[in-house]
Order: C-alpha cells, then sequence, then structure tokens
C-alpha cells in the first residue's frame, strides 16, 4: 500500500470517483491519527474503532460535497469531532456545555515541532493530557496531532477562533509549568 | 526526545492491526454508490410520470398477483365491516311495544303536573283599553 509523505499529494479527486487504492492511501495516512484523536476525547477502544469506522463510512458517502481538497484533513476530522461530542453528550447528558467562552485572547506561542518531550517527561506529559478538560484537550489534540491551523481548529470543532486561541494557550502553559517543574525537579 | 505527536501516535500503535479491518475497498463502493445517486436526481426526466411509472414497474407488476390477492381480502374485510355495523342499527329500529300500565301511570303523572301548575300559573292580564286617535272614532251623531 502506497503511503503519502507530508507534503506529497493526497488523492482526493481519485477517491471522489470511487477508486479503492485512493481511499487505502487516505486510510494509511489518517486512520491511526484519527484513531489517537478519537480515544484520547472519548477514553473507550471499542467505542474510538467504531467512530473512526463511521467517520470513514460518513466522508465516503460525502466526499462529492468536499470543495477544497486540501482540506482533506482537516474535514475528516471535523466528522470525527462531531461523532466525538455526540458519544460525549450521551455518555454524560448532565455535563456541563462543551463550549464555556470564558477564557482571553492570547499568543498560542511555539509550534507543536518545536516542543520535544523527553523520555521521563512521556508518561507525565500523557497524564497532564488526560488531566485536561474536554475542550482544551480537543484543541491541544488536533494542533499536536496533524499541526491544523487556529483556523482550521476552530472549523473541525466548531467554535471561535478567538476561543480556540485562549484554549490551546491555556493548555500549553499547563504544559509547560509541568515541563519546568521537571526540568527544575527531576526525578 | 520525541514530539508530542509522535508521543501520542506510539501510544495508540498496538490498535492498528484493528484499524486495518477498516476497507479501502468499502469505502471507494460507498463513494461510487453516493457519486451514482445525486445525478439520477439531477435527471431531466425526473418527474411525476416517472416516478408512477418506476413505481409500477418495480413494485405493482413483479407482485400484481400478490396485489391482486390483498385488494381481493381489504374488499371482504370492508363488505364484513359493513354488514357488521348494520346489525346494531337494526337491532335499534326493532323497539318494544310500550307497556299500557305505564303509559297509563304517564299520563296520570302529566295530568297530575298540569293541575299543580294550573294556579301557579298567573292569570292572563286585563289589557286596559287604549282608546285610539280622535279622527280614527267612529262618530255618532244622534240626531234628535
Amino acid at each position: 500500500m502506497r503511503v503519502v509523505t507530508e507534503h506529497e499529494r493526497l488523492p482526493v479527486p481519485e477517491a471522489r470517483s470511487g477508486q479503492a487504492e485512493a481511499w487505502n492511501v487516505l486510510l494509511a495516512r489518517y486512520r491511526l491519527p484519527l484513531y489517537a484523536y478519537v480515544f484520547e476525547l472519548v477514553h473507550q477502544e471499542q467505542t474510538s474503532l467504531d467512530i473512526v469506522q463511521e467517520t470513514f463510512i460518513s466522508a465516503a458517502r460525502n466526499i462529492g460535497r468536499l470543495q477544497d481538497d486540501e482540506k482533506f484533513g482537516s474535514w475528516l476530522f471535523s466528522i470525527a469531532h462531531q461523532k466525538c461530542v455526540q458519544q460525549w453528550r450521551r455518555q454524560y447528558p448532565e455535563a456541563v456545555p462543551l463550549d464555556p467562552q470564558d477564557e482571553c485572547y492570547a499568543d498560542i506561542g511555539a509550534g507543536p515541532r518545536e516542543l520535544l518531550i523527553g523520555k521521563e517527561q512521556e508518561a507525565e506529559f500523557m497524564r497532564l493530557l488526560d488531566q485536561l478538560a474536554w475542550p482544551h484537550r480537543a484543541v491541544l489534540l488536533l494542533h499536536f496531532v496533524e499541526d491544523f491551523s487556529l483556523d482550521e481548529i476552530a472549523r473541525i470543532t466548531g467554535t471561535p477562533l478567538g476561543t480556540v486561541k485562549s484554549r490551546l494557550h491555556y493548555a500549553r502553559k499547563a504544559l509547560k509549568k509541568l515541563l519546568e517543574n521537571q526540568y527544575e525537579n527531576p526525578a | 526526545m520525541k514530539t508530542p505527536r509522535e508521543l501520542i501516535l506510539q501510544r495508540h500503535q498496538s490498535v492498528e492491526p484493528k484499524l486495518e479491518a477498516i476497507r479501502g475497498e468499502d469505502l471507494a463502493a460507498c463513494a461510487r454508490a453516493t457519486a451514482a445517486q445525486p445525478s439520477r436526481q439531477l435527471d431531466p426526466s425526473f418527474s411525476l410520470t416517472f416516478v408512477a411509472m418506476k413505481f409500477w414497474q418495480e413494485s405493482i407488476r413483479p407482485w400484481r398477483r400478490l396485489w391482486a390477492g390483498m385488494a381481493a381480502i381489504w374488499l371482504v374485510l370492508l363488505a364484513l365491516n359493513l354488514a357488521t355495523r348494520e346489525t346494531p342499527k337494526m337491532a335499534g329500529h326493532q323497539t318494544a311495544p310500550p307497556d299500557p300500565e305505564f303509559l297509563a301511570a304517564l299520563r296520570e303523572q302529566q295530568r297530575l303536573m298540569r293541575q299543580w301548575l294550573e294556579p301557579i300559573a298567573p292569570p292572563p292580564a286585563a289589557t286596559p283599553k287604549i282608546p285610539g286617535p280622535r279622527s280614527e272614532r267612529p262618530q255618532t251623531i244622534v240626531l234628535a
């Protein structure tokens, strides 16, 4: 199976015309990041697998409506995100809404590729990720896993750009604090 | 040292074989099937007659005996329903002849009621005789 590199064109038009090989390429490129994103939000393996499968089926059914082929990745993640929200609401019907507009605007700082995590910090990083509130976790995962732009994250999560900025800022700040503590007080 | 992306993806690497159950062939077939649908909807021959013809050809004609049988059953049911609905009507019309004792008692009751009510009813008020206009009164001239 052919695997596309980061800067290679995705075979979206071929997938639209129903070519199996094109879908295999898209699957190989996106299924694991999509699963990672969904699992980190849902925390249930079988549910995550179901959501990933449903997302790809939904994408196959609606790919004719995708206007910009370059946006396939963010479009796919937005389908998965909606399914995660639905699942979350089914799981916690009494919980607070997912879109609190309570944060301030701020600079988000360095990109996800510039942040490096040492082996001894890995477990702590994942623990911190789990501790973050659902909306902050979603934003941070989209930023880390696929390096989506702020506009794309806003589109995927269906939240205003300012909210995305502030959530990302909050999540990164918490992460930075953790990493600084790790450097200052190595175990 | 790893980037967060590498770390997160590494955490879920073990599930990759399960994800391979999603097959590109199935998705391609799904995409082809839905791609065919809009073109059919935009077909200029798509009209009410076309739908009716399609319905006749695909839903009625292949099972015409079945449809005929069902229609016959419905007719029988309708007939039975009508027949059973008439029975209570007929029964309602056949009233029992009135009991003479009951009728006599009823007449007696009515007579008593009339008697009791008669004195209570106010007597008809005597309407005062209002003389008509002078011009209309008959003028009788008595000649001596």
